[in-house]
């Protein structure tokens, strides 16, 4: 192929998902930067805390189903084995070959060093500042690696139209894409609007009437239409990928499943699966070899189903790394275990890894930032070298 | 439980909170707001109202020489040039509306934005009638509403009601007295509109008594005004008024020598009874208090009314030193161009925010053309140009913000659109109801998510409703997802949309 016919398709690659972005706006801004070198970071935020033990479910811990009545599945009723012990959940079953090929991967109970407030706004603060606590730093990790990488491309933004989430914003250049204007809502953010207007009855009423009667409600609860927007955000970033940019940043809302979990996590868990195989298919095989997608979350669930087949919010969470070139088809990190005395607070899984060392190694790996800058600039106080689990296991 | 002064002021009376904005701790400051709001310099119509008028100028010669031009013109071609013309005039009309936003959401005048809008839809006109109504329409509201509502009511009956808008929307300009040497030269008559409006609507009030032969006469009194169309002032025709001596109301009008004269003395006359102040201090009330608002108080502002010759700023007074304006909070649904107001104040909105977005694309095979540039980004530039490239590019429409003009219009009120003469419902039942309701909540998050940024909902809410926030509404939106998901439920709550 000559360079002529490269270009051409590299063009032709990135007015596809330039169209996309025109024919149907993002569900999400997403950000991105550029960078030298050949390696790719995407990193997926899974906000409003989702349950790794939903999407990974430790079956044949005998435990497990005392607490979860009706949310915990077994491979008789569905669930997909993965290693004996762990078993994904139905939604994300299109993942399978992903894991069969060894590239994908699960890092079982992680969590930032947020704790015992279990507020999301917190929460995601700590998970996109990379400090300790809240508010601590104002700029995102990712940004701040970017300092760090030599001659990173510093480029006019394509569309700024909305803020850049926080994991990418700071000093350097990072481009965003303007979200989707009308998105659809997820069933766990409708049940907060009826919250909201739950003690207002002229609104709860109006609320009922928007939902079983509304053209718009259509438009706004409409989840089954959303998988297709998962796909265009995952085929912009992954375009994007294709050419000068190196690193992408977007969120997956629809995490927070207080109730009806079983129903609720189908949208959100098959947005995820359809984002990381949309990633896989977009770009070439040799760029996915030098691609890393990692999804992270604020902090994970209960260990018990609540009154309302749902979980509340917990510490202990899971992380979900893909890639072309991964040791990839396992669960990672240590498994604390489910009895009562391992649980943090009585209730929650207890963090056996910091989310954080996790990103730092896969910028160790992408990007070659030193130890030095990764504990001091990058992630504040953390305790990361070369010998990380996370890089020799990832 | 009562809410603080400022909290009421703000929310009740004003536009909402904006950050760096100071709300009025005072009746006095608010009645200050009057004056301020009189000085400021209007954002809108687009580039101030002297170049709003200069538009109309400028579009009468155009449309004189596109007259001329078009005689020599095939139907196509002058189609074409229709079209353009069209589309210069929404353009143009984009413009205004969309500086009209800002001038509601940057103004620390709140309250006094609050009752441009709120006579602008009482004395309602549409920039749909005709064509021109979309230049005359906004400099109708920054010269013959704004200026005068902290003045005598029948001033404000006068430069409204005798602006070229509303002679146009109520066909005053159709109307002809039958006798007059006009009518009878051109075989018109009288037309009742703008004359029955002006009882039902815009003074006396429906059902308080007038009669068809009121109506009638009215539009009697009323021929002769018509509209200068080189200049678009009004303009009295005498050759257009009909004759003799007319009763409105049991007042009479007119003799011998007809003249403009009775005009003002009926508009006059008609503000200064009792059903017309009635009407007008219980329509202020039931904007600003409640859907059934206390009758002391509508008895405060009457009073103030009768002592001061219709002062409205009296009666502005009387309402906000009653007492019982102070009470009962979230009686009232803010309009849809209130709550987005509210909402884009309450997101720190800047002008970039809330401009149009430039011109529509057309869709054509931009793929296809954009393949052959040179590198990566001439080829996304190029793509671009290709992408905002027209057919025939003087056909381009402006696109308008969803956040702000689209916005208000998804929401049940297109700015400068009202159905009918009687102008937006007020009442709570109208605006909050299952379809408004959703479409309020898609407002709230699309604003979360272009304007939110990395603000903290907490802090979000305790700014944006101080004491107003109901513990529930801090429960929930503290308890959100993501900070996104909290500032949107923060300006869909109950109390965001109350007031």
């Amino acid at each position: 192929m000559g360079m002529d016919d490269k270009m051409a398709l590299s063009r032709r690659a990135f007015l596809t998902s330039a169209c996309c972005v025109a024919a149907a706006p993002l569900m999400t801004s997403m950000t991105l930067a550029a960078a030298p070198g050949d390696k790719r970071l995407v990193t997926i935020i899974l906000r409003g805390a989702m349950d790794g033990l939903h999407l990974v479910q430790p079956y044949a811990d005998t435990a497990f189903k005392l607490y979860r009545p009706t949310l915990a599945a077994t491979p008789d009723n569905g669930l997909i084995d993965l290693d004996g012990f762990y078993g994904l959940n139905a939604y994300a079953r299109d993942l399978l070959p992903l894991w069969k090929r060894g590239e994908l991967s699960f890092v079982q109970s992680v969590s930032t060093p947020y704790r015992d407030a279990r507020s999301h706004f917190d929460g995601q603060d700590v998970l996109e500042n990379g400090g300790v606590n809240v508010g601590e730093e104002k700029t995102g990790w990712l940004n701040r690696a970017l300092s760090t990488i030599p001659s990173v491309h510093s480029r006019k933004a394509i569309d700024v139209n909305t803020s850049a989430e926080l994991v990418l914003s700071g000093d350097n250049d990072v481009e965003v894409w303007s979200p989707r204007t009308d998105l659809a809502m997820k069933s766990d953010e409708k049940s907060f609007f009826e919250r909201l207007y739950r003690n207002d009855p002229q609104f709860a009423r109006a609320m009922a009437d928007a939902a079983v009667t509304d053209f718009s409600a259509d438009e706004l609860y409409a989840d089954d239409k959303r998988g297709a927007k998962a796909v265009d955000v995952a085929r912009l970033a992954a375009g994007m990928l294709m050419q000068d940019y190196r690193i992408a940043s977007f969120s997956i809302t629809g995490w927070d499943t207080h109730a009806g979990q079983n129903a609720a996590f189908k949208a959100p868990a098959a947005e995820l699966t359809t984002a990381i195989l949309t990633i896989r298919d977009t770009l070439s095989p040799a760029v996915w070899k030098d691609t890393i997608v990692v999804a992270i979350t604020e902090f994970g669930r209960t260990v018990r189903e609540n009154g309302s087949f749902g979980t509340d919010h917990g510490t202990g969470g899971l992380a979900v790394i893909a890639g072309g070139g991964i040791d990839g088809g396992k669960v990672i990190g240590k498994w604390p275990g489910l009895s009562e005395a391992n649980l943090l607070n009585g209730r929650d899984l207890m963090p056996t890894g910091d989310v954080r060392e996790l990103a730092a190694a896969m910028l160790y790996r992408q990007f070659d930032i030193s130890p030095d800058s990764l504990t001091n600039s990058i992630f504040p106080g953390l305790d990361f070298d070369r010998s990380s689990v996370y890089l020799r296991s990832v | 439980m009562s809410l603080t002064f400022s909290t009421t002021a703000a929310l009740r009376f004003g536009t909402g909170f904006r950050p760096g904005q100071t709300p009025p701790e005072s009746v006095e400051e608010m009645l200050a707001q009057l004056d301020a709001g009189r000085r400021e310099a209007l954002v809108f119509p687009d580039g101030g109202l002297a170049a709003g008028r200069e538009r109309i100028s400028d579009t009468v010669s155009e449309l004189a020489e596109l007259k001329l031009a078009g005689k020599d013109m095939d139907a196509v071609t002058r189609r074409v040039y229709r079209v353009r013309y069209l589309t210069g005039l929404n353009n143009l009309l984009a413009k205004d509306e969309h500086a009209r936003f800002m001038q509601a959401v940057l103004s620390p005048n709140g309250f006094n934005e609050r009752l441009a809008a709120f006579w602008v839809n009482h004395f309602s006109v549409s920039t749909r009638k005709e064509d021109f109504m979309r230049l005359v329409v906004p400099v109708y509201e920054a010269e013959a509403i704004r200026p005068y509502m902290a003045g005598r009511f029948a001033d404000l009956v006068k430069t409204a009601v005798l602006h070229p808008a509303m002679l146009i929307y109520l066909d005053q300009v159709k109307s002809f007295g039958p006798t007059s040497p006009q009518g009878i030269k051109r075989k018109a008559g009288l037309n009742e509109n703008l004359g029955r409006e002006l009882l039902e609507l815009h003074t006396l009030g429906a059902g308080s008594g007038y009669t068809q032969t009121d109506v009638r006469n009215a539009a009697y009194v009323l021929t002769g005004m018509t509209v200068d169309r080189n200049t678009y002032r009004a303009r009295y025709a005498v050759n257009m008024a009909e004759p003799g001596s007319r009763s409105v109301f049991g007042k009479s009008y007119g003799g011998s020598a007809r003249g403009q004269g009775d005009i003002a003395a009926m508009i006059e006359d008609l503000a200064a009874t009792p059903e017309t102040r009635n009407h007008i201090c219980r329509k202020i009330a039931h904007h600003f208090l409640s859907d059934t608002p206390p009758p002391e108080v509508v008895e405060a502002m009457t009073t103030a009314w009768q002592r001061n010759d219709g002062d409205l700023t009296a009666v502005y007074t009387a309402m906000l030193r009653h007492p019982r304006s102070w009470d009962n909070e979230g009686q009232k649904a803010k309009l849809p161009f209130d709550y987005i107001v509210s909402g884009l104040r309450a997101l720190s909105a800047e002008e970039n925010d809330m401009r149009d977005l430039g011109f529509a694309p057309v869709k054509t095979t931009m793929a296809d053309q954009a393949i052959d540039g040179e590198s990566m980004m001439p080829a996304m530039t190029k793509a671009r140009d290709i992408d905002s490239k027209p057919l025939d590019p003087a056909t381009r429409k402006l696109r308008p913000n969803p956040l702000t003009v689209q916005a208000v219009a998804r929401l049940g009120q297109p700015l400068w659109r009202p159905q009918s003469p009687a102008g937006f419902d007020d009442g709570f039942s109208a605006w909050i109801a299952g379809g408004p309701l959703a479409d309020r909540i898609a407002w709230a998050r699309l604003a979360a998510a272009k304007l939110g940024g990395n603000r903290d909902p907490r802090d979000f809410l305790q700014e944006t409703l101080r004491d107003a926030a109901r513990q529930d509404t801090i429960d929930i939106v503290s308890k959100a997802p993501n900070r996104q998901m909290g500032l949107a439920l923060a300006l869909a709550s109950p109390e965001f949309n109350r007031r």
